[in-house]
């Protein structure tokens, strides 16, 4: 096996501390994890972290743009496919499943985040809007789907599914919320915006 | 960039989906081509601030200023801005 260069090993140890981030962020709170205990779950020690991420802020930065570019992967296969709306929307979804537990405890607890780290979840959340509502746009275009605007669409959209992983326990126990009732809240969703 | 994780801008954070959403199409570029110019130079901060203002309230329906308020949060972390 090839042994990895000084910058190949730096780009290893950051990529496995956003990894270990996103597992146990996706189990325990994310305000009551300190860098310590993931400095521990890593198997590396705690001045490692700080030499990746300077604070722990940018340690969520590089959580949050995990997911919101393993999303735009996403969106962008469904596009490839030509599948509109639904096509879209199941992007969507397909990667909130990945994701699940780090996004749910995210938007728990996104009130009691730092600003910076919230204002870094909404541009993600902003990029979502603005794709979906390209695709949807169309539709709206040729009478397909009610003229809503943008942001109303995609909120009653986000509102369903956060609604449903906020309390998923009371749903569907300890199973994935998305896989119980991701297409269920997506044919909702569709019968309420389709003209 | 089937198969391949996206990156973000490092000017506005916005999650770059194709090739093409690159300044001057360019992979290797840190920043999208809505935040640069014809020639890949980065725009001015305002104009930033401005846009993920509007992609804020357009996106959310986020009030103006709290809409400005997250942009400046989120600019102030960007490669592009953060030592401004």
């Amino acid at each position: 096996m090839k042994a990895l260069n000084r910058k190949e090993q730096k780009e290893q140890t950051r990529q496995k501390l956003i990894a270990t981030s996103l597992r146990v962020f996706a189990t325990q709170n994310i305000s009551a994890t300190n860098t310590a205990e993931l400095a521990k779950y890593a198997k590396v020690s705690h001045g490692t972290i700080f030499l990746h991420f300077p604070t722990r802020d940018d340690l969520l930065f590089a959580v949050i743009d995990e997911f919101g570019n393993q999303l735009a992967a996403s969106f962008d296969e469904a596009a490839r496919t030509s599948k509109g709306v639904i096509g879209i929307l199941k992007a969507h979804l397909k990667t909130l499943k990945e994701f699940e537990g780090v996004y749910t405890h995210l938007v728990i607890e996104l009130p009691h985040l730092p600003r910076k780290v919230r204002s870094r979840f909404f541009i993600v959340q902003a990029a979502i809007s603005h794709r979906i509502y390209t695709e949807i746009e169309q539709e709206i275009k040729l009478g397909k789907i009610k003229n809503i605007e943008q942001h109303k669409l995609f909120n009653t959209w986000i509102a369903l599914l956060h609604y449903y992983m906020a309390n998923k326990e009371l749903f569907c126990g300890k199973q994935s919320i998305i896989s119980s009732v991701g297409n269920e809240l997506l044919k909702h969703f569709l019968t309420l915006i389709k003209r | 960039m089937a198969n391949n994780k996206c990156k973000s801008c490092g000017s506005c954070g916005f999650p770059i989906e194709q090739p093409e959403d690159f300044a001057l199409g360019n992979i290797v570029s840190l920043y999208c081509r809505y935040c640069t110019d014809e020639q890949g130079r980065l725009l001015p901060y305002e104009k930033i601030l401005q846009a993920n203002t509007q992609f804020y309230i357009d996106s959310q329906g986020i009030s103006a200023d709290a809409a400005e308020n997250m942009a400046k949060d989120l600019l102030a972390t960007m490669p592009a801005w953060e030592r401004r």
